[in-house]
């Protein structure tokens, strides 16, 4: 059948064996981010050093959020709301099985980030479920819900994840995390080119409910200090042959007095086959940078996205933006940190409209200034 | 024997504009040691100073006085877990959907972990889950939530400020204190008056050289573990005297602001005392509800007194209590978890058993709780069936 532009079943399938057959691996480590922050730990062109042969296990946490105010907003339920929130709650459980094996169980928490009642308790979730096996070499295969390849780099050399999520998954183009298997692993000796495919449900970290699947493939470069540079294409199938397709181009320096990078996004959603709905294509372009003005201790940041109108961002959590209109937001900050993973940051984010669709009222412009604070164990 | 850890509490409240002049105050007040509290579930509430004695802390013992907690100069993470329940039977029950009830339920279940950076800064995070108290349709599993997700630095000296969801000033200090929590809450907190935990920024310290004046100041969002959905916030502050043995008495407060210019606030006294063989104390509430403008509301005064004894007969082995409470007709009552209580009427709680120690952390009670309720305020005609509920208690923590 047809209602699903992306390859089928069997060339998936084909893609995955040839990727498993062929390549090498970097343990590139879809799971292991750095930490956030300042220039800590910005993401190593080498593999992870092997896993110990005994069998042991790491608890930790990792929590961040914000006091917030809302100066001004489009969404009204926003508007002048000020308060305390946690935008994440991470208690994770690391598991190695041996030198070959290893597998995490995260649970995550957030506090309801639409600010519309009824205000509900803090519930976790299963985030990350999955296997790893580094079964030749450095190459791996990962199963089970895991971080998407689609942003899974950027975000690490973002490395403020706990400041702002990456356009990617802040504009809802694609979800952090699928329930699926992917092959990653080095393609070059030096491990400078490395590669990531992934087939997954596409039903983030909800359980699946239809056939529809995803399939999301990288080619990256990285040096570190160095230029690392990556290239992304997915394809998500959706029923009535609504098939959305994301292509990313990403490339930034990473050094010991900062980090800067540069991105474009293009996601083209088709619409379903029975409507005359015309196809959606949005467009980000995004790029930022961060200079260590202390390292490990004081770091100033500054982002600026430009997005074509998106049906989606109205939608975004502790974030609504207009979905009629262009626009730009603007992120810049200073991030001080009581010892490197305890971390304040005062920030302030402002989103500015363009000109909205035919039809469509001009939203009112936002800013929202905040107090982040981080910790992590 | 462990003790609960108590904490220092604090307790003012006010609203936005005073906030931030409670909270500098607080910052700048005398220097003084303070408690820091690493702890880790089972550990002695002396750890304390920090939030939460209650739950780590094994009940039943008094809490101990301001005593610095140990601190550890390297990383370390701690896990522990805190379950209590009951076999109940409702003898009797105004409540038709309790009357005649019994079977078995959880309380509270906790799974904790504490970490410690190092001296200064350490950080828990709790996850909790209950069965149903309102024994009505649908039958749910017993679901997770966070519970404390904090972050405590001890900035100066023993002073300390704690950032993310954290207990209350306004019912730490007592629940500690009465060291029963697996038997019942506190006042403020079984009469929902207020909430255990807030998400906001708390400070607290000692006020004198001999750690026995603590004051504790806390600005929240008032919305208890739940997500914050509006712009208004509270403040609860406390200073209390402490020894062990010996007198405690704590004094605290707090103001909640509301949409339409509501608010709530509470006025808290408590005097206690407590040595190896025993513990007693006594506790008036005040609890102001003020309406929102342009309603037809009327503002809601409710007064509550408490006193309690406990005779450890043979300590960390038996132990007897017993406890009675006098309230106004409270609006919330209705909505207790466990022990619906008719809303429309003054009533008499009372509460007695044996606490006997299998291990001072695995423990079993049978106790009875009883209700008498008063001639219903203007406008009701019935006064509510009592209320009798038969318990086996039990509590285990690790």
């Amino acid at each position: 059948m047809s209602d699903c532009l992306c390859p089928g079943r069997s060339t998936y399938a084909g893609l995955i064996v040839a990727a498993l057959m062929t390549l090498t691996i970097t343990s590139l480590s879809a799971q292991e981010k750095p930490a956030p922050g300042g220039g800590a730990t910005p993401p190593a062109a080498k593999p992870a050093p092997a896993a110990p042969a005994a069998p042991s296990f790491k608890i930790s946490g990792l929590i961040f959020g914000d006091y917030y105010y809302f100066a001004g907003s489009n969404a009204t339920s926003f508007d002048g709301q000020h308060g305390f929130w946690f935008r994440r709650i991470y208690l994770t459980y690391d598991q190695t099985l041996g030198s070959k094996f290893s597998t995490r169980f995260r649970l995550e928490a957030n506090s309801n980030g639409k600010m519309t009642a009824p205000a509900t308790s803090i519930a976790p979730f299963v985030k990350d479920a999955s296997l790893k096996w580094v079964y030749s070499g450095q190459h791996q295969v990962t199963v089970g819900i895991q971080p998407t390849t689609t942003f899974d780099f950027v975000e690490a050399v973002w490395g403020l994840r706990h400041v702002e999520k990456t356009p990617v998954d802040l504009y809802r183009i694609d979800s952090a995390r699928d329930f699926g298997v992917s092959v990653a692993g080095p393609i070059t000796a030096d491990n400078t080119l490395q590669y990531t495919a992934q087939f997954g449900n596409d039903s983030s970290i909800n359980s699946e409910i239809d056939r529809y699947k995803s399939f999301r493939a990288a080619l990256r470069y990285v040096t570190n200090p160095g230029l690392v540079a990556e290239g992304v294409f997915a394809c998500q199938s959706r029923a009535l042959a609504a098939t959305r397709t994301i292509a990313q181009v990403f490339v930034g320096y990473q050094g010991p007095q900062g980090r800067a990078g540069v991105q474009y996004v293009h996601n083209s959603r088709q619409p379903a086959s029975n409507t005359t709905n015309a196809t959606v294509n949005v467009s980000v372009v995004s790029a930022f940078g961060m200079w260590f003005a202390r390292p490990n201790k004081l770091t100033v940041f500054g982002r600026v996205d430009h997005s074509s109108a998106n049906p989606d961002v109205n939608g975004i959590d502790y974030l609504p933006l207009y979905q009629k209109a262009p626009f730009t937001l603007g992120i810049a900050g200073v991030e001080y940190s009581i010892i490197p993973s305890v971390r304040v940051s005062p920030n302030v984010e402002f989103v500015r409209y363009g000109t909205p669709a035919a039809g469509a009222a001009a939203p009112k412009n936002d800013t929202v200034m905040r107090l982040t604070f981080y910790w992590s164990w | 024997m462990s003790r609960p850890a108590h904490r220092v509490a604090p307790a003012v409240r006010r609203c936005p504009g005073g906030f931030v002049a409670v909270l500098l105050a607080a910052l700048l007040s005398p220097a003084a040691p303070l408690i820091v509290r690493a702890q880790a579930p089972g550990a002695t509430a002396a750890e304390a100073g920090s939030p939460a004695a209650q739950a780590s802390a094994a009940p039943g013992a008094p809490p101990a006085p301001a005593a610095r907690a140990a601190v550890t100069a390297e990383p370390s993470t701690k896990i522990g877990v805190l379950v209590f329940g009951d076999y109940y039977y409702f003898a009797s029950d105004h409540a038709a959907a309790f009357d005649g009830q019994h079977g078995f339920w959880f309380r509270r279940l906790y799974l904790t972990v504490d970490h410690a950076f190092g001296a200064t800064l350490s950080a828990r995070f709790r996850l909790e889950a209950n069965s149903n108290g309102k024994m009505t349709a649908p039958a749910t599993s017993i679901t997770p939530y966070v519970k404390d997700a904090y972050v405590r630095w001890q900035f100066s000296g023993t002073h300390q400020v704690i950032l993310g969801i954290q207990p209350t000033a306004t019912v730490e200090f007592v629940e500690t204190f009465s060291g029963l929590r697996y038997v019942e809450k506190v006042a403020v907190g079984l009469y929902r008056l207020d909430s255990s935990r807030d998400f906001g920024l708390g400070f607290s310290g000692p006020i004198d050289a001999g750690h026995r004046l603590h004051y504790v100041a806390q600005y929240g969002n008032d919305s208890g573990i739940t997500s914050e959905i509006d712009r208004y916030k509270s403040v609860r502050a406390a200073v209390r005297y402490e020894t062990n043995p010996g007198l405690v008495a704590q004094v605290a407060g707090g103001y909640q602001a509301r949409a339409g210019r509501g608010s709530r606030s509470i006025i808290d006294a408590f005097v206690g005392y407590h040595n190896p063989a025993a513990r007693a104390g006594v506790e008036y509430v005040r609890n102001i509800r003020r309406p929102a403008a342009g309603t037809a509301d009327t503002a809601v005064d409710i007064d509550i007194f408490s006193g309690f004894g406990v005779w450890n007969v043979k300590p960390d082995k038996v132990s007897i209590f017993a406890r009675v409470d006098h309230s106004t007709a409270n609006p919330d009552a209705d909505g207790i978890d466990y022990l619906p209580i008719d809303r429309g009427s003054p009533f008499t709680m009372g509460l007695a058993g044996i606490e006997y120690f299998l291990l001072p952390s695995v423990r079993v009670s049978p106790n009875v709780e009883f209700v008498r309720y008063g001639p219903p305020k203007a406008g009701g005609s019935v006064t509510p069936k009592h209320d009798l509920v038969m318990r086996l208690s039990f509590y285990w923590s690790w």
